[in-house]
């Protein structure tokens, strides 16, 4: 039977609270019935429902199934399943049907995947079958173009507020619709519209933010368009954000390399589809360089924690093309980490937001971005506003309403600091601050 | 022309309702821009590329005063983390532990404690001397955080305030009063003791427990007559602590009537003689309590009175020590119902002595926590060769002397090689010894060498330990 510790289990977890609720479920009076035997681990947990929630392990791996409604992977209730484990109060016993059911399809389900593997893989080698193939794909592009096109001209004469009232699957119907014509970037584009809408109670400026995000659309399509007329960066951009994918090995035969000493100013997690994610903003301490580090991981798979943050890593990447900021692998690190003493920041945010210009004019769809300055102070929200960022010439940089700014008005005593924070035109995020650097999610 | 917030406008309405007729605003008027979303295309791009910020327009809080005392470190601030996340124990001897370094909290941790200070009263008191300036200055720009803007000086309540306060307010403001204007803090208590419901009325006399004196006698007396069995206990529980009560005194007089003492040639016998018949007076001098099932009433008299007086009066009256009373007490027929009203005594007034004396063969926890942290180590000092060495540990909370933890080391070390029976409650020390040894205790284990028959949950405690010996030793250790 496999072992785990509980250091093992917790690393499991794909967040701190995940962590701490599954620590919650680790006690063995929640499970009436608990069980493992030499390739599985289950249990019957009570939870909140009259039925108690059914959770199961697949030894071999970690992978976990449950019963109850929580989208994370593993579940609370799995974690605290392998957590009795780890300690050993698990008795061993018979292997329920439900159990043996799962295990079943989880190893047909592998046997698929791996004969799809060991088939003989299709020669890229032959151009006129990939000509055919992108030919292919560029007409459903076009009348996937065609239709968002459609959708839009739609929504301009019925307008934004009847859009906000209408219900997920109003919007999902389209984005459905864009992955068929493989433009998965298009679907990406109408499900953050749908956020948008959705985020109306707490976003008082979501008509904005809307108008710009369909604004971006619009330029979408006009610009697959009349793709043979862009200048190349802005073409490979086009394509990044429509869903033409670039592959590990592409972008290491031929993507731009950089070197230099990077410091790794902030992070932040997501999760969509059960599929978590990591993102991490890098700037080169020579080059001035703005990138983007980016890792995924499927259920009950570790995720990759990437560099690490608040500190300043020599390395040689790899870009992508397309996106602003570039999206990178690390080809080679080396040499140790080293603490950040200080973020890399602007005099003011004036002088931040100067560079968004120029990256809009390669990458017009470049909505986020990362900005710092430095003497900035924070300003606490007065009735139901926003707390400010104010630097040095007195303008207020607006932080979003759901970051928690009091750990860094603590961090800063009121005096100004240095801070690193993501924009969307419309508000920030603070990412990390002070000296030394500290990471603030 | 159209300017970007126009353009919001008519995009929310439609066009269909109202007809879009702009262009777009110099310098971008050189562009065509087809239809209104076209127009928001070019304008939100051209706004995100100009963008310019507004003033604050408000004036920023002024910083905080400088604090020259040092903060805890990085490896303390990632275990204090740990701690707020775990049992309010662990937390509360981590928090010990910081004061004790002399060291502040660190700023990023500031926030939640200023929370948990909010919802927890009792945490207060240990939070306050490690807070700090900083602290102070946050807790002014944040109303729920006032319990923290003075650093420990609770504003004394009103009457008109205390009409209006929470218990929680009221009990927190109770505490600190009885502690400076004691006869204030029970105008207080009296000045809405008809209205209040019986449960605060409890809590508020419990609250007169600090700062306790005869002058409390008259309304300790009235509460022995409430309605209420809570109030009524409470009553007595402070009644019984001042000797120079009335109640003190009957309950003196009761006790003469109960013990004799017979002198033997080997060695002094007693005679216990339970009280007889109903006595009101014992009746409300004991708060009417009723007696459990299959209790007989002598006995449950006999429990009563030995419950209310004050256990010196034991070996005043038979000149005998703890140990030797109890022993004699142990050959009588009543020895059952005379321990249980003792340990009520001993629990109200603990004494080393007295608690040893009653400890027997289970270990009686409540007893033991009942004891002040200095007489409890010494108590706990003497079981460490007993078979209640693990329970008697696991009652004391932390920071363990250097002393005790010497000792106490050399017995962690040797109940993680072999194991122990009790495997739970061995396991449970593992766990919090980490946090309570003294700092500068090594343990001979590493963590890495534990003995193969063990269960995994051992070798997890073991390495826990480790671990947090390691950081704690970090904590007192490093420099901020």
């Amino acid at each position: 039977m496999p072992s785990y510790t509980r250091e093992q289990v917790l690393a499991f977890a794909p967040d701190p609270a995940s962590a701490k609720a599954g620590q919650g479920q680790a006690a063995a009076a929640r499970w009436p019935l608990l069980g493992v035997d030499d390739g599985a681990l289950w249990g019957e947990c009570t939870g909140s429902g009259k039925l108690p929630y059914r959770a199961q392990v697949d030894l071999s791996d970690a992978a976990s199934a449950c019963s109850c409604p929580s989208r994370k992977f593993p579940c609370k209730h799995a974690i605290g399943l392998l957590l009795l484990y780890a300690d050993g109060t698990v008795a061993r016993g018979e292997r329920p049907a439900w159990v043996q059911e799962w295990l079943a399809g989880r190893s047909a389900r592998a046997a698929a995947r791996t004969q799809r593997a060991t088939q003989p893989a299709e020669t890229a080698v032959d151009p006129a079958a990939t000509a055919k193939r992108a030919a292919s794909r560029e007409r459903k592009v076009d009348a996937g173009v065609a239709e968002i096109q459609r959708w839009l001209d739609d929504l301009e004469r019925t307008g934004l507020a009847v859009a906000q009232g209408q219900p997920w699957s109003w919007w999902e119907s389209t984005a459905a619709r864009m992955v068929d014509a493989q433009a998965k970037g298009l679907a990406n584009q109408v499900h953050a519209m749908a956020a948008t809408a959705a985020s109306g109670g707490h976003r008082p400026d979501w008509p904005a933010r809307l108008l710009d995000q369909a604004g971006g659309l619009v330029l979408l399509a006009r610009a697959w368009r009349h793709r043979d007329a862009l200048p190349e960066p802005t073409a490979a951009a086009l394509r990044s954000r429509l869903g033409f994918v670039t592959s590990t090995e592409q972008v290491l035969a031929d993507g731009e390399r950089l070197t230099d000493r990077w410091a790794v100013v902030g992070r932040r997690f997501g999760e969509q589809d059960r599929i978590r994610s990591l993102q991490q903003w890098l700037v080169g301490r020579q080059s001035g360089r703005v990138v983007t580090l980016l890792s995924f991981a499927a259920a009950a798979v570790r995720l990759d924690p990437g560099l690490p943050v608040g500190c300043l890593v020599e390395a040689e990447l790899a870009l992508y093309p397309g996106t602003c900021p570039h999206r990178a692998l690390v080809v080679e690190r080396r040499g140790q980490p080293v603490a950040l003493d200080a973020l890399p920041a602007a005099p003011t945010w004036a002088a931040a937001l100067g560079a968004v210009a120029p990256v809009l004019a390669t990458d017009p769809w470049a909505d986020e971005g990362l900005l710092s300055a430095a003497g900035v102070r924070l300003l606490p929200p007065e009735a139901e506003g926003s707390w400010s960022l104010v630097d040095r010439e007195g303008a207020g940089l607006p932080v979003d309403p759901t970051a928690d700014c009091w750990p860094l008005l603590a961090l800063s005593g009121g005096e100004p600091f240095e801070v690193a924070v993501l924009w969307d035109g419309f508000a920030a995020r603070p990412l990390s601050a002070g000296r030394p650097v500290r990471v603030l999610t | 022309m159209t300017g970007w917030d126009d353009a919001v406008d008519a995009a929310l309405v439609g066009t269909a309702r109202s007809p879009f007729g702009g262009g777009l605003p110099p310098p971008l008027d050189g562009l065509t821009a087809d239809g209104l979303l076209t127009t928001a295309a070019v304008l939100s791009r051209a706004r995100r590329a100009g963008m310019r910020l507004a003033p604050a327009g408000r004036p920023l809080p002024e910083p905080a005063e400088h604090d020259n005392r040092p903060v805890v470190g990085r490896t303390g601030e990632a275990l204090l983390r740990e701690a707020l996340a775990g049992p309010q124990e662990v937390l509360v001897e981590g928090l010990g532990l910081v004061a004790t370094a002399g060291r502040l909290l660190p700023p990023l941790l500031l926030p939640d404690v200023l929370d948990l200070g909010r919802r927890d009263v009792d945490l207060r008191a240990v939070l306050l001397p490690v807070l700090g300036a900083r602290a102070a200055w946050l807790a002014r720009l944040r109303p729920e955080w006032a319990w923290a803007t003075g650093a420990g000086v609770e504003r004394a309540l009103d009457e008109e305030e205390w009409q209006t306060a929470t218990l929680g307010e009221r009990l927190a403001a109770l505490v600190e009063l009885r502690r400076t204007d004691p006869d204030r803090g029970r105008a207080l208590v009296e000045s809405t003791w008809a209205v209040d419901p019986p449960a605060e009325r409890a809590a508020h006399l419990l609250a007169l427990g600090e700062g306790l004196s005869i002058a409390d006698e008259p309304l300790l007396e009235r509460a022995l007559d409430d309605r209420r069995a809570e109030v009524r206990k409470a009553a007595v529980d402070l009644l019984a602590r001042l000797p120079d009560s009335a109640h003190a005194r009957r309950a003196e007089a009761r006790a003469a009537q109960v013990l004799r003492v017979e002198r033997k040639l080997v060695r002094r016998g007693v005679v216990v003689v339970p009280p007889e018949g109903d006595d009101p007076e014992l009746l409300r001098d004991t708060a009417r309590a009723t007696a459990p099932p299959h209790v007989g009433a002598a006995a449950w008299r006999l429990e009563r009175t030995v419950a209310v007086a004050p256990p010196r009066l034991w070996t005043e009256l038979s000149g005998l020590t703890p140990g030797q009373l109890l022993a004699a007490v142990d050959r009588t027929d009543w020895a059952k119902p005379f321990r249980l009203g003792l340990r009520t005594a001993v629990l109200r007034d603990p004494d080393p002595e007295w608690v040893i004396a009653l400890l027997g063969d289970e270990l009686d926890r409540e007893l033991l926590q009942a004891l002040p942290t200095a007489g409890r180590e010494a108590v706990v000092s003497r079981l460490l060769d007993s078979r209640h060495a693990v329970g008697a540990l696991l009652a004391l909370p932390g920071p363990w002397s250097a002393e005790l933890s010497r000792r106490t080391g050399g017995l962690v070390d040797r109940l993680a090689r072999r194991g122990g029976a009790g495997r739970y409650e061995s396991a449970e020390l593992l766990r919090v010894a980490g946090y309570r040894l003294h700092h500068t205790t090594r343990l001979e284990l590493a963590p890495g060498e534990v003995h193969s028959d063990l269960q995994p949950s051992y070798a997890v405690a073991v390495t826990a330990l480790s671990t947090r010996a390691a950081l704690r030793r970090a904590l007192m250790e490093e420099s901020p």
